[in-house]
């Protein structure tokens, strides 16, 4: 009888896991999951099995998939101004619409992480790994990103719905040429 | 990590040597009670990967790790081939138990060289930061 | 709230499945080998757990070939990794 009411857990838990919003939390109700089905088999009699999927299943994988969500989580930004003297002077404190691209990023989970470069866009372009490179001139602000990224499509629609006065160009780049990350 | 919490890394640091004395325990106690080498290994792994939690740097030596875990696995080739297929009759109780223990004791220490370098492998040369 | 609804009725059923097949299935492996198993191991390997007695003795083939699993993934790992110096 015990075990049926851990085998319904089971099932719940399971479905919980894949029905949620966040992927950390999925991760969390995963450990839980390994640690009731570890349960299960010391019901069944089974203490060897019920040590190693115990050990395993909610600390090695939860510690794996958590220190591999952080690590998908960076988001590099390369930040590259090729105006005019004061308009790079003004660098210090960063343009209005990078702030909100950032807190967006942070509302999608995502981590942000701005690098200002002084080099020019080809060289950034060629050499570094990046998710988005923006390239700030004169009049134009032109933002390359790679074609294969699922989040390109809604930074596009966010910076066109709120940034429509800043002559936004986006450039989907090919993966592997430029991009390898 | 950029934001270490103070608690978690004082309380892992506090409790990896329980830990530790538990999985040797697990180890050296398979032949008598539940547990064995497989998973007393997965229990000494599991301290190196919370060790990461607390401070994560590079000064684990996966080379040494990755001989360590070679030679270990042809000990455990040798040591049943020499042992267990010379003769079909049975063994005294004593060489027996020496057996069972020392196999347990080497796959314990290979199955935790294993899944560290698998581990740290995932955490410092992948992707990422 | 249609897909709510849906997951409810899929996990609801799930869960009846799995008790059901719960309460259908015999727990006791095939009693032959099991008796044989429970009757030798002590007087053959001197222990007193039986799944020691099979996988370090019985079935030593068993826990060489998964080690030898473990070896051959950790050399995957290395080689198929993203940065393929060692240390």
């Amino acid at each position: 009888m015990t075990e049926n009411i851990f085998l319904i857990a089971l099932v719940v838990l399971a479905i919980v896991a894949l029905n949620t919003k966040k992927l950390r939390r999925a991760v969390v109700y995963l450990g839980a999951f390994s640690l009731v089905s570890s349960f299960v088999y010391l019901l069944y009699g089974a203490p060897d099995v019920a040590i190693a999927e115990a050990i395993i299943g909610s600390t090695i994988t939860t510690v794996l998939y958590l220190v591999a969500l952080r690590k998908y989580q960076v988001f590099s930004i390369y930040y590259a101004n090729s105006a005019n003297d004061q308009n790079l002077r003004q660098l210090k404190n960063e343009p209005p619409f990078l702030t909100s691209l950032e807190a967006f990023l942070i509302k999608r989970e995502m981590e942000p992480q701005l690098i200002y470069s002084g080099e020019p866009i080809e060289t950034i372009l060629a050499q570094e790994k990046f998710d988005l490179a923006i390239h700030h001139t004169d009049q134009d602000i032109w933002i390359y990103g790679c074609a294969e990224d699922y989040q390109i499509d809604a930074v596009e629609e966010y910076l066109l719905a709120n940034h429509s006065d800043l002559n936004i160009h986006l450039i989907r780049c090919a993966e592997g040429d430029d991009n390898e990350a | 990590m950029i934001d270490r919490s103070e608690i978690i890394s004082r309380m892992t640091g506090l409790l990896y040597p329980f830990i530790l004395l538990f999985g040797f325990y697990i180890i050296l106690n398979g032949h008598a009670s539940p547990g064995g080498g497989f998973q007393g290994g997965a229990v000494l792994a599991a301290v190196f990967i919370t060790r990461y939690l607390v401070e994560p740097d590079r000064c684990i030596r996966l080379k040494t790790l990755k001989t360590a875990e070679k030679v270990l696995f042809i000990c455990i080739i040798l040591y049943p081939a020499f042992f267990l297929f010379s003769t079909t009759a049975n063994h005294s109780e004593l060489t027996n138990l020496t057996y069972l223990i020392a196999m347990n004791f080497l796959i314990g220490l290979k199955v935790c060289s294993g899944f560290t370098i698998i581990f740290f492998r995932f955490a410092f040369y992948e992707g990422g930061i | 709230m249609k897909r709510r609804v849906i997951t409810m009725i899929f996990t609801m059923v799930l869960a009846g499945l799995v008790t059901f097949i719960n309460f259908d299935t015999n727990l006791v492996a095939d009693p032959l080998i099991a008796n044989f198993y429970l009757e030798h191991f002590h007087a053959d390997t001197h222990t007193q757990n039986a799944v020691a007695a099979i996988y370090l003795n019985y079935r030593v083939f068993d826990s060489i070939f998964e080690t030898l699993i473990l070896l051959v993934s950790v050399s995957a790992v290395i080689t198929f990794s993203w940065r393929r110096t060692d240390d």
